[in-house]
């Protein structure tokens, strides 16, 4: 009387097995992490292509605006998501050209699959000022690095 | 040479599992165990590990046993009790048993893993068996220090609640029968107490979701590869239920092994049935001497009483 085949997992089978039981809503610390890290590189970038004729005084309310705007009406898609960002700090066409940074980031995200690309853009609405704030750092220490330079 | 084995294993839940702890009402409640968690208590559904012992690994081992050996129909309600039981103390005075220990652990391997009670001692087993923990994210991190590193869980998975459920059932009137008339006899149902009377039983309770996954974990300490035989051997032939509610098809489940290393199950298995089917009569003599049969002493007495006077 067999009635119960013992099958053996390998760890990798046990993982797998254990994959559908993800909760899709919950990140794990070092994700979040990484597409915190992310995103405040991609943002810190942004104050290069912020038009002339906006007030150079309101560079972050923009910016996070423009941020929140373009997560709430691009669901998941990230090329619209950034193109959507640019507008909103009417970037040169000709700035946005030569920046090959901008270019590996749309690179970058292209490669990603459809839920990193949604927790990516979904994470300016949960982490606004966040990301906000340590851009800002960041964009400051591009700066001494070009004055140094 | 002896040694200690851990063995790790999944459980799948096939259908809504309904292991009990008591009940509220007339709604039974899943058994659960207090876990701290972020420095609270949450109570998580547990599979107890007297249930894994008895349906996965005593009942099974015992069956076959008793099948090998020819003892159904055979055995006295001491034998029983051990076999399935474990059985109990029901003699005060310890007398030496070393030599019925020993002929015990050489004939019947799963026994020594298990342990139990002859009649005036308790020998222990050389099992450990953890208690059921279901994998969620209140359970990742325990369950991943038990677990190998290269099997270790994500905490992402979900908290235990989403695993939690309810079931319904009634329990019809045969009041409410269609030509009830013709089944029963008109003078018992025109009473007006039985046309009032409701046999109406409607029941619910908690159950476990079908497709949720529990940690199993034994340890064998110091053990002999027939022993380890023995409960691979008892595993391989468990009926796939647990817990409550298996006559409406509650508990049934799936288990796998998790081996980080190779360990050929089959050839330990095959060693184990070997055994027992070499040592048939021995285990049937360690039997009738350790709980011999209360009736057949009686019988003897009268005998032996009925031949002094005659």
């Amino acid at each position: 009387m067999s009635t119960q085949e013992l099958s053996v997992l390998t760890p990798e089978q046990f993982r797998l097995k254990l994959a559908c039981l993800n909760d899709p809503s919950v990140k794990s610390e070092i994700v979040k992490h990484s597409l915190i890290e992310e995103a405040v590189d991609f943002v810190s970038e942004l104050p290069r292509f912020y038009n002339d004729e906006l007030d150079r005084m309101q560079l972050w309310d923009r910016i996070g605006n423009g941020l929140l705007a373009a997560a709430s009406k691009t669901d998941g898609n990230c090329e619209l998501f950034i193109n959507s960002v640019l507008s909103y700090i009417k970037a040169s066409p000709t700035s946005v050209a030569a920046s090959e940074r901008l270019a590996a980031f749309i690179t970058n995200f292209e490669k990603r699959d459809a839920s990193w690309k949604r927790d990516f853009i979904h994470q300016f609405q949960e982490y606004n000022y966040l990301i906000i704030v340590k851009a800002r750092a960041a964009w400051q220490t591009k700066k001494e690095q070009v004055k140094h330079a | 040479m002896p040694k200690t084995y851990k063995i790790h294993m999944l459980l799948e839940t096939l259908s809504p599992l309904t292991h009990m702890m008591g009940v509220s009402g007339n709604e039974a409640l899943i058994n659960r165990e207090a876990v701290i968690y972020k420095d609270e208590i949450r109570h998580l559904p547990v599979i107890s590990g007297n249930a894994i012992r008895h349906k996965l690994i005593r009942e099974p081992g015992a069956m076959f046993i008793v099948g090998a050996c020819n003892l159904a129909g055979k055995m006295n309600i001491d034998q029983l009790n051990y076999l399935f039981n474990g059985g109990s103390l029901v003699e005060s005075s310890v007398s030496c048993n070393i030599r019925k220990i020993a002929d015990m652990q050489a004939t019947l391997p799963l026994y020594r893993l298990l342990g139990g009670c002859l009649k005036n001692q308790v020998v222990a087993g050389s099992l450990n068996v953890h208690r059921g923990m279901l994998i969620c994210s209140e359970n990742a991190e325990r369950i991943s220090s038990i677990l190998p590193n290269d099997c270790a869980i994500d905490s992402t998975i979900f908290p235990a609640e989403r695993f939690i459920d309810q079931y319904q059932y009634t329990r019809g009137d045969a009041n409410k029968m269609k030509d009830i008339d013709f089944f029963a006899a008109i003078d018992e149902l025109n009473t007006g107490e039985e046309k009032e009377k409701s046999h109406l039983m409607i029941f619910n309770g908690q159950t476990i979701v079908a497709g949720s996954m529990f940690y199993l974990g034994f340890v064998l300490n110091n053990v002999s590869d027939l022993e380890l035989g023995a409960l691979f051997h008892s595993l391989s032939r468990w009926n796939g239920f647990i817990g409550g509610q298996g006559s409406r098809g509650h508990g049934r489940c799936k288990i796998s092994l998790i081996a980080s290393d190779v360990l050929e199950v089959a050839p330990l298995i095959v060693a184990y049935k070997e055994h027992i089917m070499s040592k048939k009569e021995e285990i049937k003599a360690w039997l009738l001497e350790t709980f011999p049969s209360k009736k057949t002493k009686k019988e003897e007495t009268h005998a032996e009483k009925l031949a002094i006077d005659n």
